[in-house]
């Protein structure tokens, strides 16, 4: 029997939650980790207490979200054998080895989190060190378990190693298929992006229902780092993305157009609302921040030009190619004025201003409250650096928009190299600037608004609601095929439901995930309070201690 | 309570997303249904289910029928308005490019077509024959029944195959075949054998004429052969039988085309 039902519900939802729970959670234990084994070793290695508490508090959050992960992989495991048994059985055939490596992997994973997260206070001082190959390990063995992962469901969008009968020839050419590595790093960056701002909202819960200052610095400062971290990260999301778009669209150009220029073009025209929405909160959020610097004044007339900036940039990325409603309605023409901003060159340059904003936005942050003397040079450098970057990047989309298409891509590819040169040059230049500064105004961390909080909550919101969509993009590009030309998909749901209908399904399990994860955050409050250490509030301006290297994040 | 209050512009954003999302043009997709087209139909008739298909089977994710619209440089795939009454749309050649679409790519474009036959289009051959004819209604007239074209040589091939990889330098043995089979060493000369009544195939001049034409060497070896007239090479009169080009098969030209050019580039 190839397929089963599931009363009421139908299989392919079933699937759907289970597949998409269990990826958000497997996603959370595997930034989470590599979240807190970065800050511990900043934290080690600058010899400041708060970012061992930090990220020991984020540790405290890995066990219950594991029994999660596990809870939901298992119900993900059992709903695919039993309603998909002929799908299933495939695969096991093809991936069968992997199959059976991946729970040991998966069991080392597991008691490195334990080691890692109970002998945290025992592994302190002159054993740090061990701890953190304990937390090294941690990351090693939760990263392969992901690629394992990945090599299945890559596999079903860009099969490799196969012949046309779908027999294997090789396991490794199956798992090593065209879209394997680029679904591995995007997976791997946006986790790290995921992790850091689900954990930003729990210090954003946290913050809001502290009473004691102290506490509110010490959450403050907990949110501002962990959307630092997302942000961060989230600069090279994009260019991922184009990564593994690009090797889809070299497995088959029709997929590629199908999942861009096709039946999934007005998913990416919601994509590009919600990262839209995502930048602003976060730009909203760094903006808010400069008001717990004194003499950050002077920046904050910035935000307006920043904010137009960012909806124009936006405006150009979310504008579409094709604009066909129906396949009936499709004559594949094309917008006589919006086609032209739905190519490829302007909404690079697009993506890239926007970035190069943020960048500066940071920036900004970064040199409020603090005075530098005689740097007059290193500062026109580092202006001119960017508006020239500006400028390139700029140059390159209007050229590339009139270039023949192979020029275009390899245009596009300088504008990443331009963006990412600048930012780098810059901002090594700018901690140069920024050692001969005078500290005229310290964060007065615990002092922002109320408001700032709920832009964090909505971010973690965000980014899940956005997870899940494109989780339901990667995998409608298959259409009605189980692994792409290899095993087609005959059962009642196969083809793709109505883009409401997805995104319903998409809103019903972020809320169900958040309804689980406010668990397991309840769980890590419950479990015992961390000792807060010592951050400059409001009226407690941070205090340098001797020994104590400053971190400039 | 205070957390789920804090949760409330978290929610608000989340339903402006659902509006939005349940706003826009809801796009579904059906899987395609196998037409049973019986082999009494008409090219008319035909061609309707042909418009189907093409509409169905995704064609228009890359080419356009929208006269104007899609032209070279903004179109993924040539412009379909018109190509009933293009001098090289025959129904053999319109069937090639849809079985083995690489086998000859239209000036300006890049050869990302899969087979129409493999997957995921996935056309059967009487599927097949319904969209050329549909192709040729496009300002000419449908006019083939099932059973006219001939059969593509695999109906479902591996989706690496389905990507036509780039034509392959042809063995010469079978380039001397295919220059056999329409006469042309009657009158042309190949390696010092064949006619001297037309220019000889491999001769250096080849390369000059083609610059001064303004094409490359490959473009002017296929004009040659398409539309003999165009351009003559001096001292030699305008005799060439004009139908050549159409009597070849796509593959066939192109495999002419690449042994010639490139012969004369080494």
């Amino acid at each position: 029997m190839p397929y089963r039902d599931f009363p009421l519900l139908g299989s392919r939802n079933v699937v759907w939650m289970g597949a998409e729970l269990h990826l958000m959670f497997a996603a959370f234990v595997l930034a989470v980790p590599l979240f807190a084994l970065v800050i511990e070793f900043m934290g080690w290695r600058s010899k400041q207490e708060r970012y061992d508490r930090l990220a020991h508090e984020l540790t405290r959050l890995l066990p219950p979200a594991y029994t999660f992960t596990a809870i939901t992989g298992a119900f993900m495991g059992f709903s695919l054998f039993t309603l998909y048994p002929q799908f299933m059985n495939y695969m096991t055939g093809v991936f069968g080895p992997t199959m059976w490596v991946y729970p040991l992997f998966f069991i080392l994973e597991s008691l490195s989190l334990y080691f890692y997260y109970y002998m945290w206070d025992r592994l302190q001082g002159d054993k740090k060190w061990i701890h953190v190959l304990l937390g090294l390990s941690l990351n090693i063995w939760g990263t392969i378990v992901m690629f394992i992962a990945n090599s299945w469901a890559s596999f079903m969008m860009s099969p490799g190693g196969a012949n046309s009968a779908g027999e294997v020839q090789s396991l490794w050419g199956a798992i090593s298929n065209l879209t394997w590595w680029p679904l591995n790093l995007h997976r791997l960056v946006a986790n790290v992006t995921f992790g850091a701002f689900l954990c930003s909202a729990y210090a954003a819960y946290r913050y809001l229902g502290s009473k004691d200052s102290k506490e509110k610095a010490y959450y403050d400062w907990m949110g501002y780092t962990g959307n630092l971290v997302g942000l961060f990260t989230m600069l090279f999301l994009p260019f991922l993305g184009y990564y593994l778009g690009f090797e889809i669209y070299s497995f088959s150009p029709q997929m590629g157009v199908t999942l861009m220029g096709g039946v999934l073009s007005w998913v990416f025209v919601i994509q590009a609302v919600v990262i839209a929405t995502m930048f602003l909160a976060a730009a909203y959020y760094s903006w808010l921040g400069l008001s717990r610097i004194p003499g950050s004044e002077p920046y904050r007339r910035w935000v307006p030009a920043f904010n137009a900036i960012l909806i124009v940039g936006f405006a150009v990325w979310s504008t579409p190619h094709t604009m066909a409603a129906t396949p009936e309605e499709a004559t594949g023409g094309f917008h006589p004025v919006l086609s032209s901003l739905g190519l490829m060159a302007p909404k690079m340059a697009a993506v890239s201003l926007i970035l190069l904003v943020l960048y500066v936005s940071y920036l900004f942050y970064r040199r409020a409250g603090k005075k530098v003397k005689g740097a007059g040079v290193l500062n026109g450098l580092i202006w001119g650096l960017i508006i020239l970057g500006g400028v390139a990047i700029l140059g390159l989309g209007v050229h590339g928009f009139f270039a023949p298409a192979a020029l275009r891509i390899k245009e596009s590819i300088i504008q990443i190299l331009v963006l990412l040169g600048v930012i780098l040059t810059t901002f090594i230049m700018d901690t140069m600037r920024l050692r001969k500064a005078r500290i005229i105004g310290s964060p007065a961390w615990g002092a922002v608004p109320r408001r700032s909080q709920y832009a964090l909550i909505a971010l973690a919101f965000i980014i899940v609601w956005l997870m899940g969509l494109m989780g339901y993009a990667r995998s409608a590009v298959r259409l009605n095929w189980h692994v792409s030309g290899i095993l087609e998909d005959t059962s009642p749901q196969a083809g793709l439901p109505a883009l409401g209908q997805a995104a319903n399904m998409t809103t019903i399990i972020t809320l169900i995930f958040f309804a689980l994860l406010g668990l397991v955050f309840l769980f890590a409050i419950y479990s015992g309070r961390e000792k807060v250490p010592a951050i400059s509030g409001p009226g407690i301006p941070h205090q340098h201690k001797e020994g104590e290297d400053e971190v400039h994040l | 309570m205070k957390y789920i209050y804090s949760t409330v512009p978290a929610l608000v954003i989340l339903g402006i997303f659902l509006w939005f999302s349940n706003w826009i043009p809801q796009t579904t997709w059906e899987p395609p249904k196998k037409l049973q087209l019986s082999a009494d139909l008409s090219p008319a008739d035909l061609a309707r289910f042909g418009e189907t298909l093409v509409k169905e089977r995704g064609c228009l994710t890359c080419h356009t029928i929208e006269e104007g619209a899609g032209e070279r440089g903004r179109g993924r795939g040539p412009n379909f308005a018109g190509i009933g009454v293009r001098p090289r749309s025959t129904p053999k050649y319109l069937a090639e490019s849809l079985y083995d679409p690489g086998a000859f790519v239209v000036e300006g474009y890049v050869n990302i077509m899969p087979s129409a036959v493999a997957p995921p289009a996935r056309l059967s051959y009487e599927e097949a024959t319904a969209v050329v004819n549909y192709l040729l209604s496009l300002g000419g007239r449908p006019s083939v029944k099932v059973g006219d074209l001939p059969r593509p040589a695999q109906q479902a091939a591996a989706p690496a195959a389905a990507i036509p990889a780039a034509p392959q330098a042809p063995a010469p043995a079978e380039v001397k075949a295919i220059l056999n089979k329409y006469g042309c060493l009657a009158c042309h000369a190949l390696g010092g054998e064949g006619g001297k009544v037309g220019p000889a195939l491999d001769r250096r001049e080849i390369a000059d004429e083609a610059k001064e034409s303004k094409l490359s060497v490959a473009d002017y070896i296929r004009q040659s052969i398409v539309a003999p007239g165009a351009y003559l090479a001096q001292g030699f009169p305008n005799i060439m039988p004009a139908d050549i080009g159409d009597k070849m098969t796509a593959r066939e030209l192109e495999q002419v085309v690449k042994y010639l050019s490139d012969g004369l580039s080494k």
